[in-house]
This record gives C-alpha cells, sequence and structure tokens, in this order.
C-alpha cells in the first residue's frame, strides 16, 4: 500500500501519451512523397526500407517495448515496471542520437535519398522523437520520485565525454587526415597504436613517453618533497622574515611563466645541464615549488595541540615533521604528487625551448604537437589520437583511483576560510 | 651554527644585532676576528671550528675564482652591454670572411645579473662568517666549550629547522625563477628585439622608451595595448565566475542526497581532466573548426546552411574560448567546491525549508554566500590563472581573428598570448618584457591585496 | 649551494675550453623530421668523398620553417649548416646569422636557376646554397569537374565546383596567399633606402585587387581552412585547391585519376582578367657564423645541395630542384606538381623583400574578408593594413 503512494499515478498515466506520440513521429516520413534522384516517386517509408537504412531498427523497437511498458504500467503501476519503462525510454535516446549521427552518412551511401527529404522530413521527425522520449524519460523519473537531475548530469556528461569518444574513435580510425567531413570513421583498425612503436624513425613515440616518465617521477618526487618542506616551514615554524619570504614567494609564483623561458635556458646552459632530461626535472620542479600555499593551509588545519604534545616530550622540529605532520597529510601529498606528476605529460613549451633540436630527449607532449604540424597532420592526424589516449589511459586510471585524496587534499588546503 | 642562514635571508633579533654588529665586532673582536674580515673563517679554524672554518674559506676561494674567472668580463660590459659586435675580415688565404665573435649583450646582462646575485649571497656569507668568529671568541672567552660541528647539524635539525627546509627550495626559486625574472624585467629597459639581436648586433639601454610607446606614444602599440587589456579583465571574469557557478551547480547536483552513483558521475568529469589539456584544446579546435565535426553535423541536421565561425569571428570567438573554458574548468570547480558543499552546516537548509524557501532561494541566501565567503583566495588564484590563460586562448584561437588595426594580435588574444606571439614570432623580446611586467603587477597586488586581508591570512594565527 | 654553482661554472668552462682540442671535425646539420634518414645518406656519401678528413656529424630536427626561430633562440648551439625557407633571409641576415658563400660561388650561381640565387642574395653578396625550389604554391584540381578551359579563370573554377555542389579552396587569411591578389594586380611590396618596408596595396589597383578578394571570400563555392581541410575534403567536398607540392601525395591519393594542377588562374580587376600572382619560395640551406670549422661546413652544404643530391631529395622526397640540370631532368619534368609550379614561376616574385611585420596585417585583412565582416570598407582596411605593415 505505502509502496503504491510513493509512485505518482496521475504522471504514470501521461507515459504512454508520450510513447505513442513517438510512434507517430516514426511514421512522419511515410506522410510526404517524395522525388529520388532516379526521378521516381516513392512515399518516404518505403524509401527508409528500400534503402536498408538499419539504424531504424532499434529505434522503432525501443519505441514499441517503450509504448508497451508504459501501457502495462498503467494498468498495473509498480516501481519494477516503472524503472523497465526508464530504460525502454534511454535506450530510445541512444539510438535515436546514433540514428542522427549516422543518417546523413546511411543516405548518402544510398545514393538516392535527395537531401530535402532528410532535412524536411525525416530530421524533424527523429528530433521530436529524441524530445518526446526524454519528456517521457522525465515524467517516469517524477513517477518514482526520483531526482530528475539524471536527465540534466546524462546531458552534461555526454557533451562533457563526447569529445573524448570523439578522440577514441579517431584513434582507431583506419583512414588518415584531420578534418574529414563526417563523424563516425568509415573503418577501424589498432594500426595507429602499432605504428606509434613500430615506426619509431621520424617519430620516436616510445622513448618519448620514456622520457616523460623518467621526466615526471621524478619531478613529482623532488616537488612533493620540497613544495611539503616549504609548506610545513610556513605553516609551522616560526621565524624571522617568514611573512615577508611568503609574500615574496606568491608574488614570485604570479609572473608569466614563459617570459623567463629564454633565461632559464641560458642559466641550464651555462651549468652545462641544457637539453639534458635532468634540466628538465629542474625546470619543473623549479616552478611547481612555488604553488605551496594550498600545502600549506592544508598543514594550517592540523591542530596544533598534536605536535605542541610531541615537542613537550622532547621530539625535534624534524621528528615532527616526519612523526606528526607527515602521517596525517596523505590527501594533500597526493595532491601535490599528482600535480607534479601531470605537469611534464602536458607541457610543450618550455620542452621545446628547452630541448630544441635535440629530438631524442623529446617529452611525448612535444612530440605529440609536432605531429600536428602543417606537414604532418594529414599523415599523423590519427596517430596523434592514438598517443594521446596512451597518455590519458594512465593520469585516468590514477585520478580515478586517488580522486578521494585530491578532493580532500584542495578543499583542506585552498580555500581554508 | 649560521652557516647557511644567508640564503634564507635570516636577520637576527635585535639584541642580537646590537652586539653582532660590525661595529661591535671591530671594538671586541680580537685579532683572529678581525682576521675573519679578510680571511673568512680564520677565527673559526683559530677555534677549532675545523670543518666550519673551512667551510667559509672555501666559498671564499672559489668565490674570488669566479669572479676573476667567469664574472667579470661581463660584469665590466653592464653598463653599455657590449661595444664589440661580430668581425669579418676577409683572408685571402682561406678565401673567405674570417668571423670572430662580438659581444653577446644577452649573455652579458644575464651572466652580470647572476653574478650580482652570487655577490649579495657572498655578502651575506661573509656577514655570517664575521660574526660566527665573533660568537666563537664570545664563547672562549666565557670559558665555555665551542659547538662542534655535530651540534650545528643538530640544531638545524630543530631550532633552525627552517633553514635547513628553506635552503634547497630558496636556491632553486633564486636560480629558476628569481634570476630570470630580473633578467626579463631589465630587458624591458633595452632595445632587444628583432632588429638588435645577438649575437651578430647588440642591443642598448634604451630607458622607458618602451613603456612609453606601448602607454601612449605610439597609437598603434597603446591602442592595442588597451583593447587586449580589457579584453583580459573581461576574458577573466567570465572565465572565472562561469566556471565558478556551474561547477558548483553541478557539484550541488551530483551531492544531492537522492543521487545515486555519485561517485560514477564524478570520475566521469574527472575524465576529461586526466586527457592532457593541450590534447583536448586541439580537439575542441579542430570540433569548432569552421570545417569540422560540428558545423558538418548542425549541416546535416538541417539546422543551418552556412557554417558558424565559431573561431573566426571575433565576437563568435570570444564566445566560443569563454564556453570551452567552461568545458575545460567545470570538472575542477566540482571537485574542489563538493568537499566545501558538504561542509555547509545542514541545519540552515533545515529551518530555510520549514520556511518555505525554494531551492533557488535557498542557493541565493545560503549556499552562495557561505561559498563566496570560504572561496575568495580560490576565486583570487583562479582570476589570476585565468588573465595568465595561456593554453585556452592559444590552442582554440592562437589570440585570433586577427583585425587589421591591431598591432600583431587578434580579438581573443590576452596579453599573455600576445607577448607570447611577440617574443617566439616576432622576437621583440623588449616590448613582450614591458608587457609582462604590467601583467605581472596588476597580477601581484590584486593576490597581495586579497591574501593578506582574507580570512586564510587573518585566521592563520587562530589555529595555533 | 651557491658555492656548487660557482664551481659547476668553472669546471664547464674547463670542459669547454679542452673540447676544442679534439680532433674530429665536428659538424651539426639540421633538417626536417621527414628528411632524417636521408640527410643521414647524404653525409655517408660526404664523408666518403673526404677520406682524409675525420668528421663527427651529428643531427638535429629542426625544419625549415622553423630554423629562423631556432637558430635566433641560441645561435651558438645551432647547426653549422642548416636548411630554412627563403622567406627567413632577411632576419637571419639582420642576426647576422649566415656566412657569405665565397668559395665556389661563380659555380653555385651558375648551376641553380637565377631566381634561387636572387633568393639567397643580398646586394651582390650570396649569402646561402639553393636547396630546392618547390617552396612555393600553385592550383590542385579535380579533372572530372573542372575542365582544362574552366581552369584557367578563378571565376570558371568557381562556376564549376558550385555547379557539381563542391568548393574551391584558398587560404585568404594567409598573407602568404593572400599576397597573390595583390601582386597580380600590380602591387609591390619592397624596402626603402633605410630597409623600412614598403607596400602599395591600398592603391587604386590595390583596392580592386581587394574587391576581388571580396568578391571571392563571399562567392558561396568558396572555401578556406588550412592544409588539413584541404587534404581532408579533396575529392569529396573540394574541387580545387590552391597549395603547395608538400601536399603533392595526400591530395594524388585522394583524386586518383582525376589528379591535376596547375598554375594560379586569372581574376577579374576593374572587369579584366589578370593572372595571379604568387610568392616564389626556395629552401635555402647556410652555414652559421658561430660555426667552428666554416670551411668544412662550406663545403658541406655545398656537397648537400649539388645537383646529384638535389636529384635524390627529388626522388626521396619529391622535392623541386633548383639545379638547373636536375630540374632538367626527364622525371622532374614529369612530375605535375612541380610542373604547375613551374609554370606559375613566371609570374611570381621573390620574397626577399618581406619582412616580419607584413604577415600579421595581411592575416587580418584575409580574416575579416573571410568573416565577411563588412563594418569598415575595403579600402579602409587596406588603409590600415598597410599602416600596419609599414610600421
Amino acid at each position: 500500500m505505502k509502496k503504491k503512494m510513493n509512485l505518482r499515478l496521475d504522471l504514470v498515466r501521461l507515459i504512454p501519451v508520450c510513447a505513442l506520440g513517438m510512434a507517430i513521429t516514426l511514421l512522419l516520413p511515410w506522410l510526404h512523397t517524395v522525388q529520388t534522384l532516379g526521378a521516381v516517386t516513392h512515399n518516404g517509408l518505403d524509401l527508409v526500407k528500400s534503402q536498408n537504412l538499419l539504424h531504424m531498427t532499434p529505434l522503432t523497437a525501443a519505441g514499441v517495448a517503450a509504448i508497451l511498458l508504459s501501457v502495462i504500467a498503467l494498468l498495473k503501476p509498480s516501481k519494477a515496471l516503472l524503472i523497465a519503462v526508464a530504460a525502454a525510454l534511454s535506450a530510445c535516446v541512444l539510438s535515436g542520437v546514433y540514428a542522427l549521427l549516422t543518417l546523413k552518412r546511411a543516405a548518402d551511401a544510398s545514393g538516392l535519398l535527395t537531401q530535402a527529404f532528410l532535412m524536411r522530413d525525416l530530421g524533424p521527425g527523429l528530433w521530436l522523437y529524441l524530445i518526446l522520449a526524454v519528456v517521457g524519460l522525465f515524467l517516469t523519473l517524477r513517477a518514482m520520485r526520483e531526482p530528475i537531475e539524471y536527465i540534466v548530469l546524462t546531458v552534461m556528461a555526454s557533451v562533457w565525454l563526447l569529445p573524448i569518444v570523439w578522440l577514441v574513435l579517431t584513434a582507431f580510425r583506419q583512414e588518415s587526415g584531420a578534418y574529414t567531413p563526417y563523424i563516425m570513421p568509415k573503418g577501424y583498425t589498432w594500426n595507429n597504436f602499432t605504428r606509434l612503436f613500430t615506426e619509431t624513425a621520424q617519430f620516436s613515440f616510445p622513448r618519448w613517453y620514456l622520457n616523460t616518465l623518467v621526466v615526471a617521477v621524478f619531478t613529482c618526487v623532488f616537488t612533493t618533497a620540497m613544495v611539503l618542506m616549504i609548506s610545513y616551514t610556513f605553516s609551522r615554524l616560526r621565524f624571522p622574515a617568514r611573512k615577508k619570504l611568503m609574500n615574496i614567494g606568491l608574488i614570485l609564483g604570479m609572473f608569466p611563466g614563459f617570459m623567463s623561458m629564454i633565461a632559464v635556458y641560458h642559466i641550464l646552459k651555462a651549468i652545462g645541464l641544457a637539453k639534458s632530461l635532468v634540466s628538465l626535472v629542474m625546470v619543473y620542479t623549479g616552478g611547481g615549488i612555488l604553488n605551496y600555499f594550498i600545502a600549506k593551509g592544508f598543514f594550517d588545519t592540523i591542530p596544533h595541540s598534536l605536535d605542541e604534545a610531541a615537542t613537550i616530550d622532547g621530539a625535534s622540529k624534524n621528528l615532527v615533521f616526519w612523526k606528526i605532520i607527515l602521517p596525517s597529510s596523505t590527501p594533500i601529498v597526493v595532491y601535490t604528487a599528482i600535480t607534479a606528476f601531470i605537469a611534464p605529460w602536458v607541457d610543450f613549451i618550455f620542452v621545446s625551448v628547452i630541448m630544441k633540436d635535440e629530438y631524442q630527449n623529446y617529452t611525448v607532449a612535444l612530440g605529440l604537437f609536432r605531429m600536428l604540424e602543417r606537414e604532418h597532420i594529414y599523415e599523423y592526424f590519427t596517430r596523434f589520437c592514438a598517443g594521446a589516449v596512451l597518455v590519458a589511459i594512465p593520469i585516468t586510471l590514477l585520478f580515478i583511483n586517488i580522486q578521494k585524496f585530491y578532493v580532500e587534499g584542495v578543499t583542506g588546503g585552498a580555500v581554508k576560510g | 651554527m649560521r652557516a647557511i642562514s644567508h640564503v634564507s635571508a635570516l636577520a637576527p633579533s635585535s639584541e642580537q644585532e646590537g652586539i653582532l654588529s660590525f661595529k661591535n665586532i671591530l671594538q671586541h673582536g680580537d685579532a683572529a676576528t678581525r682576521a675573519s674580515f679578510l680571511i673568512m673563517g680564520f677565527g673559526c679554524l683559530k677555534r677549532r671550528q675545523f670543518i666550519k672554518g673551512m667551510l667559509y674559506l672555501a666559498a671564499q676561494v672559489l668565490f674570488f675564482a669566479y669572479m676573476i674567472g667567469f664574472a667579470w668580463q661581463y660584469l665590466g660590459k653592464l653598463g653599455t652591454l657590449g661595444d664589440q659586435a661580430m668581425r669579418r675580415e676577409w683572408s685571402e688565404a682561406r678565401q673567405i670572411y674570417v668571423r670572430t665573435p662580438g659581444d653577446n649583450s644577452m649573455l652579458i646582462l644575464l651572466f652580470s645579473v647572476m653574478s650580482l646575485l652570487l655577490i649579495i649571497g657572498f655578502a651575506l656569507l661573509w656577514r655570517a662568517s664575521v660574526r660566527a668568529s665573533y660568537k666563537a671568541q664570545l664563547v672562549e672567552e666565557k670559558g665555555k666549550k665551542q659547538p662542534t660541528f655535530a651540534d650545528t647539524i643538530r640544531a638545524l635539525m630543530d631550532k633552525q629547522f627552517h633553514v635547513t627546509m628553506l635552503t634547497l627550495p630558496t636556491v632553486m626559486i633564486i636560480a629558476f625563477t628569481v634570476l630570470p625574472i630580473i633578467f626579463m624585467i631589465l630587458i624591458a629597459f633595452t632595445n632587444f628585439d628583432a632588429d638588435h639581436q645577438p649575437p651578430g648586433n647588440m642591443f642598448t639601454w634604451v630607458g622607458l622608451k618602451n613603456f612609453t610607446e606601448v602607454f601612449w606614444s605610439d597609437a598603434l602599440k597603446a591602442g592595442t595595448f588597451g583593447q587586449i587589456l580589457v579584453w583580459t579583465l573581461v576574458w577573466a571574469v567570465f572565465a572565472t565566475f562561469s566556471n565558478y557557478f556551474f561547477g558548483m551547480i553541478l557539484a550541488l547536483m551530483i551531492n544531492k542526497k537522492t543521487v545515486r552513483l555519485k561517485k560514477l558521475w564524478r570520475t566521469i568529469f574527472v575524465i576529461t581532466i586526466a586527457v592532457p589539456q593541450f590534447v583536448s584544446l586541439m580537439l575542441m579546435s579542430q570540433i569548432l573548426h569552421d570545417q569540422g565535426p560540428l558545423n558538418t553535423l548542425l549541416k546535416q541536421w538541417g539546422f543551418i546552411s552556412e557554417n558558424i565561425p565559431f573561431l573566426t569571428n571575433a565576437t563568435f570567438a570570444r564566445i566560443t574560448v569563454v564556453v570551452v573554458n567552461i568545458w575545460v574548468g567545470i570538472p575542477y570547480t566540482m571537485l574542489i567546491t563538493s568537499g566545501i558543499l558538504m561542509n555547509i552546516p545542514a541545519d540552515l537548509y533545515e529551518s530555510a525549508s520549514i520556511d518555505g524557501a525554494s531551492p533557488v532561494r535557498m542557493f541565493m541566501s545560503i549556499t552562495l554566500p557561505y561559498m563566496l565567503f570560504v572561496t575568495t583566495p580560490y576565486l583570487i588564484t583562479a582570476f589570476v590563472g585565468n588573465i595568465n590563460n595561456f593554453n585556452v586562448i592559444y590552442l582554440l584561437t592562437r589570440g585570433g581573428p586577427l583585425v587589421t588595426d591591431y598591432y600583431q594580435a587578434g580579438k581573443t588574444d590576452l596579453l599573455v598570448t600576445w607577448l607570447y606571439k611577440l617574443t617566439v614570432d616576432k622576437q621583440n623580446y623588449s616590448l613582450a618584457s614591458t608587457i609582462g611586467i604590467f601583467v605581472f603587477i596588476i597580477c601581484a597586488s590584486m593576490s597581495l591585496i586579497v591574501y593578506n586581508l582574507s580570512g586564510s591570512s587573518r585566521k592563520e594565527e587562530e589555529f595555533q | 649551494m651557491k658555492r656548487l654553482l660557482s664551481l659547476a661554472l668553472v669546471l664547464c668552462m674547463l670542459l669547454s675550453a679542452s673540447a676544442s682540442f679534439a680532433e674530429d671535425i665536428a659538424l651539426k646539420v639540421w633538417g626536417s623530421q621527414d628528411d632524417q634518414a636521408m640527410l643521414q645518406e647524404m653525409v655517408e656519401s660526404f664523408k666518403a668523398a673526404n677520406e682524409g678528413k675525420t668528421y663527427d656529424i651529428t643531427f638535429g630536427v629542426v625544419g625549415e620553417p622553423d630554423a629562423k626561430t631556432k637558430y635566433l633562440e641560441d645561435p651558438e648551439e645551432a647547426a653549422d649548416v642548416f636548411a630554412f625557407a627563403n622567406d627567413q633571409l632577411y632576419d637571419l641576415l639582420s642576426a647576422d646569422a649566415l656566412y657569405e658563400v665565397t668559395i665556389n660561388k661563380d659555380a653555385i650561381v651558375a648551376a641553380n636557376v637565377p631566381g634561387s640565387i636572387e633568393a639567397a642574395s643580398s646586394g651582390d653578396h650570396l649569402y646561402a646554397y639553393p636547396m630546392t625550389a618547390d617552396n612555393g604554391y600553385f592550383l590542385y584540381y579535380d579533372k572530372s569537374v573542372i575542365s582544362e578551359e574552366q581552369v584557367q579563370t578563378l571565376d570558371g573554377i568557381l562556376e564549376a565546383a558550385q555547379a557539381a555542389g563542391k568548393k574551391m579552396f584558398m587560404d585568404v587569411s594567409n598573407g602568404w596567399y593572400i599576397a597573390s591578389f595583390f601582386l597580380g594586380a600590380g602591387g609591390i611590396l619592397g624596402l626603402d633606402e633605410n630597409g623600412k618596408q614598403t607596400c602599395d596595396f591600398n592603391n587604386e589597383n590595390g583596392v580592386a585587387a581587394g574587391e576581388a578578394i571580396k568578391a571571392l571570400t563571399a562567392h558561396e563555392a568558396f572555401l578556406t581552412g588550412d592544409d588539413a581541410i584541404l587534404t581532408g575534403g579533396m575529392g569529396t567536398t573540394i574541387a580545387a585547391g590552391v597549395s603547395g607540392t608538400w601536399n603533392a601525395d595526400a591530395i594524388k591519393e585522394k583524386l586518383g585519376d582525376n589528379y591535376a594542377a596547375t598554375k594560379l588562374p586569372t581574376f577579374t580587376v576593374n572587369g579584366e582578367q589578370v593572372q595571379m600572382g604568387s610568392f616564389a619560395g626556395f629552401k635555402l640551406m647556410g652555414v652559421n657564423t658561430m660555426t667552428m670549422y666554416p670551411e668544412e661546413a662550406m663545403a658541406l652544404a655545398e656537397f648537400l645541395t649539388n645537383e646529384e643530391n638535389q636529384i635524390k631529395r627529388f626522388e626521396v622526397r619529391a622535392m623541386g630542384p633548383s639545379n638547373i640540370n636536375a630540374a632538367a631532368s626527364e622525371a622532374v619534368q614529369a612530375n605535375v606538381a612541380l610542373a604547375a609550379l613551374a609554370e606559375q614561376a613566371q609570374f611570381a616574385v621573390g620574397q626577399k623583400d618581406v619582412l616580419g611585420n607584413y604577415w600579421s596585417p595581411a592575416e587580418a585583412f584575409g580574416t575579416t574578408m573571410e568573416a565577411k565582416d563588412y563594418a569598415k570598407d575595403v579600402k579602409t582596411l587596406l588603409d590600415e593594413m598597410v599602416a600596419a605593415i609599414t610600421q
């Protein structure tokens, strides 16, 4: 009894209406007679059938399922049934979007359908179908008293993921070239990945990947160590000029970095380190350690009573750092480490100034960037995407696994009130 | 004990200052201490502090070797930045023009700055050595045992721990940040541009010429500067606040109690952070290109018949960069704000909902004020970050679309991208430095004021 | 730490001092990424040809378009011998980057086409070794869409492309390509006695050319973008496009049997048909003034650009030779793209007198036209453009 009260029956009644509306929109093409390029007159639905535009099948199937389920739900409302309705409607949306993405290609491939037919009849029908499906979903969620945020979140998630999906699709695309006048690749292949590792004469991707990994690991270690040192000092130790030094650090961090690139290069050259991976580590570390404010803010939030007690027990400041502060700072250590680890993967400006013609010491970002230069983009664009995917994978895994620490670290440190 | 303290620019407390002033040391120091004025570490050596004494002495020897062997040739020419360009002489025997390298203005300037910093460092070290000698003398006069080198190390692990902790980072910062910054600031007072390129040519000091040009005397440059400055600020405001609000709304949606699969939602958005920014931005610029997939799709669907100039029309491009920046930035804001949003006291919302406040009302009167109060420092960092947001602009539009009434710049150019183009494409280093200084002043003064006035700084001591 | 730094400096000086006592002739060569393997082969044959000496020749990856920028970042570390595009000559000379060619000058002048020598010279002085003569542009087209007659005029091309529902591609928002209109209409980019840029693109003829650009960009069949657009759409959505030899392979692959190339078309100025001009582009090889071994570097540069190696460059990378004999070979003559380039060459002008200030304003004008932003008239825009160019 109580369970049924949880559903809003008035809304349940509206869902089948939506579903029926969707069915009608699918029939829209049938209303029109169309002239094909062959000057024969057909009705639209015949064409859709005869030209084997198969993406209409899942669309119809999902639509029929939605109608059936929603009618049953109307007769015998239950949560499980409504979930099934929601699933069917989601399938409608998915197949609808897929149809939209492939429609033009399929139509072009058939060589018969005219542009006007697509724009005037099939297109609006599909759009109406999609809108009704979304409205249906909305009603279903409301009827179940589930948050409608799901719809907004799904839409946003797809907007955010689509470029990534496109990147992955292109990484597997068979035909080369950058701006193709269509979305879905014509064929798929692993070649873009394998060629990154086999054809290394021009773009020695494996070597660059390794370089970046090495630089990233060392940068990460040094930066984290130094950032922790600085922030601990500023947060816990009291000494003259502390405030002054902190402000200086703040100001220095504001200077546009690449203004100093040329000078940095010559300094490195003067100490005999130009064009080496060591110099990259030094530069990234030197740039990274000025970002100590977040870590310092985090340390400020660790209760002072802890280290005071230890100091009374005779622990030195050094010991306090290792035994008290560090163990309770996992989030900020992880945050600092990730930020430092990522820097070498994404920078292409500093590395190009420092490495210049020393091709063997490029990092993966610079290498990928080079693939997009005018002479290479046609041949290498798909390989660029493959390389980008390979770079993104480790960072993604890293992020997913330590997301929690990242959030804690940055909220603890960045915005302490 | 103060062997390394010079690095952290540590000023001794005032009473020590009195005893350790040079005047006092000169009056009361014995022969060995006075000798330390000339030979560093002499006093320490005499009082059997061998390691410390030797370190001082070694520093002095190395410093003089450096000055004579290296620094002098550059420091001597700092005033003119070189007087002898590269020479060429016809050699009949070799049938070529034989080249003799001349002065390299850039290296003169760079190494002079470096040497000046080293001289300052050495002066501080010298002061420390004199004081150390005098202290050793005082200890001896009192008949106490001299602290051993091990004692010094121990102090560095405790009372002087800040010295230990800051030395290495400070050296790194001086070498890779301070020195380059001083160098680039000085460049703004020279005529280092495409026509004065070392090593073939020399550049020299021109005083404030670059500043007057950029700010008023050169109509084209001053006009460009003014318009780009306005756009930079407009951009920074829009970019910062759009990200802030939309990110917060996203976080609120995910945080809503009844929403399930929170981790999944967050992960989806986090994936976009994980793709290196230059890759995702290059992708975006491809997607939004006149001939890119988005235009293709819109045309196929019949919404438009002409391509939308997302990146090539000034107004469209300006909107596009802000929107793409939302795409890039929201996941970060979402991560940062979701933690704080959970900290908002729940009873605030409860009493508001009893009063019948709508969700929008609650957002406006509870969430927003609380968040704004707590996240001011973050907002400032984000604002400054956006003023310097090179990647988003450069990778999407390269500053374009270019217009005929701008000097080497386009409608979406920020001050930073403009100065980058001036440096890399036009080799106009002096103009770029001038702009850089200006950007730097804006950012630095803003963050200094805000950090020092904001809760973060004032409440710092509350935790103590 | 500072002590360490100064120590390192002293050590570094000692090291560099001792390095100069090495007996090998150490030279570095810059070439683009695609050229590396070929360059190595060439250098091997250079070593074989000079058996008496021991060389230590290394390679750096810096393509011709970036050579100037990379050189100026640090001339000492730059290659002893490097290839660059001829539009960089002025900037390189003003940085005193190039050794004047004095050994075998007459032979080099005689062996290469006059345009390439002119592009490598300042006054009577030759500063670089001509390497290729293919750094220019011309028209690629789809034979199945555009007839040989239609391809003669811009209007004909646009008409044919539109009839087929396709586009004609030209990157108008690029100073290099857009110049073809102004140059065709008789405009001149030059230098005054102080070495400052002069430009008359805002005179009557220039405005007429500007109007022609406006008409082109407003045409339905017009398409702009970068090379990736052209190579991506050629054959499917694009029927003709202005570009250079570097895209020849990609376009050939796309068009198959319909692949064709020719000189740029004529366009309408004040009601008359005028041939489009273009910039003649050459790739040159220069010797760094900072080199320790000028004679050896010159010998290497000369070797790398001699007839034999220019032929090799053509065979391996399809680069058009500047060497007269090499260019006369049957294989070169049969190359469709190079033939088109040669045809266009008679209407091309050198790029030596074009300074760095030209490019952005010219691009800005093209961008405004492409965006169909007609808030200011063509004359005003051209006035602003010329003011910025001659600034």
